[in-house]
């Protein structure tokens, strides 16, 4: 009974100092040595997901640069309540920064709230730049999905493209069909088709899109992903015979992607630069963790375009996983 | 008056009752009623064209094949949900070697399927010495083997997670046009499909093997009492089905032009799928490789047919599901009126 | 003098254990050929599991085994039946979704020349075997399942007899058949014996037993508390043997009057 009232008593009083060193806010001046500094990246991504992979490389690449150490937790699966497990989990651990990408904003943004009033410094990266107000979080780097979509679809219109389709790996996730949704106010309301392709079976995935070609209805495609996505519809638009007349444009880069846009069997293919959403924030966080600089609000990453001119520069880059 | 006076008088209706009592006439049933229902909705649009029909022809042989193991495996009373894992780790086993180190196609062939074959090998091992069900060995085998592909990628790339340049490799190699060429208009895999359905149907019906593996399935102990190896059975269709995985990676690193990470996941679950279509029983000790490619060759027209009627990409999954429980509801028809007539 | 020649198949002092459990205990058991020999006993005095180790499934941990004469180990089942040891095991080891062909010639399928199976011999021969049992087969594609208890019994020992065993073991082949098909059993078992193969019937039925046996040994809780040839007992005292201990509770009450 002593011993348990004792033991008590000494937790009650760990928890009152430590709640001591929070009470510096957000934007306290807390000059601590790097490596001392602790980052924690919580993201929605499946393991293996080239996408997300660019961005953990990022991460990776200014963990190095920095000196600090960065914990980079992605969820097994494409589930947000699981991300929601991981924020939380996160918040239990209080490290000195967390970023979050926000794909499902309805979702997210109690628990990123909860981190930003639990006193943790937290960026929106890759997505969710909306959400930045909502939550109080620091600021937000990545791209806008919507105008990614747009800017595209103008392009596509540019070159004669009337009707196309919107290759989406996963329909229902609110960042792509952003995009989506963006071509369509580009292009006209009523001339986008969008059409789930299947990651994960490139033959299945090729297939699907030589059956949307044969019906005539598009002349144009935006891959939302590119080497699950663009690569099997470029392979898809030359078994057709119908390099001429349908213009492929795609989101995001691979290789395979960057060389067909070399060979000109791809219009463009937008590079969203995913690796600075991995890269900046942590930067960001360490120097408002050292001298207290607060990160601006809104750090736009792209996209930038890779078309034909410049394409050969950088496979190799794509080959690493860096672009 | 007996049967057989009814039948001496009614020539085709015997015949159709004996067919109608094959397993394998349900899921042929199911095919032609899922053809002619996108044959009349999207005929049009190009479903019925040679291209429309290599289209999901290809989708159902890269399922057929890995349906065929899964079967045989699934008659013997196991399974095996590692498969999927095992197309994506045989992929870049191929791949990489290859693209990176070098080696000559064939070596890089060589080396996926030797890795497999020993993934078949401890998958079989460890159901045999555990006595764990093999769905779950397996499952944890689909983690792993996952987990291992991913990471290994990733590393030996430098951050990537797929090894492409596949094409460059193995430009003019005959064994591409083997696997991933074309005849008559129709991709190889479906001539690889063709030929091993019938073959694992002679050993079904026709070898010593294949009756073991009706035995191991209807009851592994009397089996075992009369003589049959049992472990031997076992460990063999283990290795068959790692195998089978690795010839559809093989074909689709060939014909994609890359080997990724994520290719083949839930293909283990669509292979069981059409295994069931076509009339393998989930219990084991029986079931038809025929039947199965009927199955996988559904699953195809159904993945696939929706894409050439225009409807709406949100209803997919919902279709898929719908169209996949049609076909097994005209299959139990079909049966039950044939064995009613008789 | 010529020595009598050995007995088909002979078990000496075999034990068995499972954990902590001694289910044989240094049981002997002599099968001489062209007899029935009867192993009788209660519920878990061992039968089955005697059983099992003369036809391979379990290893013995202590004991001999000896086929004609000479010491055999069985490392499997399959070590029995190539020794000639066939075995009709009470679950008949059949299974219903297999044809009765099929289920007939499961792990000893005849083989062309080119190597596949010859399922039109292997139909003949089915038919003919269970015709001397006297089953008429109408379609030998037909699933195991749709024969009747007593069909599928006939059929297992077809199957046993089929194979040119040297030995054959039943075990409990009347328990679950009635007055007719029992009977039935009973001749089959008679066939075997007449065509010179040692037969090992198991039962708890010592009218059974009675009616086909030769030899007698009587199993209780792992050890023989008995062992008769058919002259030198009769019904009522195989009884008492099986009861335990009614022959000695006899030979102490000869003493005392009844009054």
């Amino acid at each position: 009974m002593a011993v348990t009232a004792l033991a008590l008593a000494a937790a009650l009083t760990a928890v009152a100092c430590g709640d001591e060193d929070e009470t510096t806010g957000q934007t306290g001046a807390k000059s601590s040595s790097r490596d001392a500094i602790h980052i924690e990246f919580a993201f929605a991504g499946v393991p293996g997901d080239p996408y997300y992979t660019v961005i953990k490389n990022g991460a990776a690449q200014a963990e190095k640069d920095m000196g600090v150490d960065v914990e980079y937790k992605e969820t097994s699966q494409y589930d947000f309540q699981e991300q929601v497990r991981l924020i939380k989990a996160a918040i239990a651990r209080k490290p000195d920064g967390l970023v979050v990408s926000e794909e499902s904003p309805e979702v997210l943004d109690g628990p990123v709230k909860d981190a930003v009033d639990a006193g943790i410094p937290v960026i929106i990266a890759a997505a969710g730049e909306d959400s930045v107000e909502k939550t109080g979080a620091l600021g937000f780097v990545g791209q806008n999905e919507f105008e990614v979509g747009l800017k595209a679809g103008q392009q596509l219109k540019g070159e004669g493209v009337k009707r196309a389709a919107c290759l989406n790996p996963a329909v229902g996730t609110p960042n792509l069909d952003s995009r989506c949704a963006g071509l369509e106010k580009a292009l006209g309301a009523g001339n986008v088709d969008v059409v789930a392709i299947d990651q994960t079976d490139r033959t299945s995935a090729k297939n699907r899109v030589k059956a949307i070609l044969q019906r005539g209805s598009v002349d144009g495609l935006l891959a939302l992903a590119a080497a699950t996505v663009a690569e099997p519809a470029v392979a898809a638009v030359e078994e057709s015979g119908q390099a001429g007349e349908v213009t492929v444009a795609t989101i995001d880069l691979s290789p395979g992607v960057l060389s067909a846009v070399r060979d000109g069997k791809l219009l463009f293919a937008s590079d969203q630069q995913q690796f600075l959403a991995g890269y900046l924030p942590v930067v960001l966080l360490t120097l408002q963790n050292q001298y207290g600089i607060r990160p601006p609000a809104f750090v736009p990453t792209g996209p930038s375009y890779v078309t034909k001119e410049n394409a050969a520069e950088v496979i190799e880059l794509s080959k690493r996983g860096i672009r | 008056m007996t049967a057989e006076e009814d039948d001496a008088g009614h020539h085709p209706l015997a015949l159709l009752r004996r067919l109608g009592r094959r397993p394998e006439i349900t899921p042929v049933a199911g095919a032609v009623a899922v053809w002619l229902f996108f044959a009349s909705v999207a005929g049009g649009t190009g479903f019925l064209t040679t291209q429309g029909t290599a289209n999901y022809l290809e989708v159902a042989a890269q399922l057929g094949i890995i349906t065929i193991a899964v079967t045989l495996l699934m008659i013997a009373g196991e399974f095996d949900l590692s498969v999927g894992s095992m197309l994506g780790a045989a992929g870049v086993l191929m791949a990489y070697p290859v693209v990176e180190l070098g080696w000559p196609l064939w070596a890089g062939i060589a080396f996926s399927f030797t890795g497999a074959a020993l993934v078949g090998l401890i998958n079989g091992l460890l159901v045999i010495r555990t006595a764990l069900p093999s769905f779950i060995v397996t499952l944890a085998g689909l983690f792993i083997l996952r987990g291992v592909t991913i990471a290994f990628t990733h590393d030996v790339t430098g951050g990537a997670t797929q090894v492409g340049g596949i094409d460059e490799a193995t430009a003019g190699s005959p064994l591409r046009s083997l696997l991933a060429g074309e005849l008559l208009g129709l991709p190889a895999a479906v001539f690889w499909w063709l030929g091993l359905t019938l073959v694992a149907s002679v050993v079904l019906a026709k070898t010593r093997f294949g009756n073991w593996v009706y035995g191991v399935g209807g009851d592994p102990d009397a089996a075992s009492k009369l003589g049959v190896p049992v472990a031997r059975v076992k460990v063999t269709l283990f290795i068959l089905t790692a195998l089978s995985a690795t010839l559809v990676a093989t074909i689709g690193v060939l014909a994609n032009g890359a080997a990724d990470v994520q290719q083949g996941q839930l293909k283990e679950f669509q292979a069981i799928t059409a295994a069931v279509i076509g009339g393998t029983l989930l219990t084991g000790g029986y079931g038809t490789v025929v039947g199965a490619a009927f199955g996988a060759l559904i699953f195809g027209m159904v993945s696939q047919g929706i894409f050439f009627t225009g409807a709406d990409a949100d209803w997919f999954q919902a279709f898929l599901g719908a169209m996949l429980l049609s076909a097994v509801l005209v299959n139990r028809y079909f049966t039950r009126h044939a064995q009613a007539a008789s | 003098m010529s020595a009598a020649p050995p007995p088909a198949i002979e078990a000496r002092s075999i034990s068995k254990r499972f954990g902590q459990v001694n289910a044989l205990h240094g049981v002997s058991l002599k099968a001489p050929t062209g007899a029935v020999t009867c192993l009788l006993g209660d519920n878990g005095a061992g039968k089955s599991t005697l059983i099992k180790v003369l036809s391979g499934v379990f290893r013995p941990d202590a004991g001999h085994l000896l086929v004609a004469g000479s010491e055999v180990s069985f490392a499997s089942p399959r070590k029995a039946l190539d020794a000639g040891v066939s075995t009709v095991f009470q679950d008949l080891a059949t299974i219903p979704l297999m044809s009765i062909v099929r289920n007939f010639f499961l792990g000893r399928e005849p083989l062309r020349s080119t190597g596949l199976v010859d399922w039109d011999a292997a139909e003949r021969t089915t038919r003919a075997a269970l015709g001397e049992m006297g089953i008429s087969l109408r379609d030998g594609s037909q699933p195991v399942g749709t024969l009747s208890g007593g069909e599928r019994q006939s059929l297992a020992i077809a199957r046993a007899l089929h194979f040119g065993a040297s030995v054959l073991i039943l075990d409990e082949p009347t328990s679950a058949l009635g007055v007719r098909e029992a009977a039935n059993a009973l001749r089959h078992v008679q066939t075997a014996r007449d065509r010179g193969i040692a037969v090992i019937l198991i039962t708890h039925n010592v009218t059974h037993a009675y009616a086909v046996g030769d030899g007698f040994v009587v199993l209780d809780r792992g050890t023989v508390t008995a062992a008769r040839a058919r002259s030198a007992v009769s019904s009522d005292e195989l009884q008492d043997l099986m009861a335990g201990g009614g022959e000695l509770e006899r030979l102490m009450g000869s003493t005392t009057a009844s009054v």
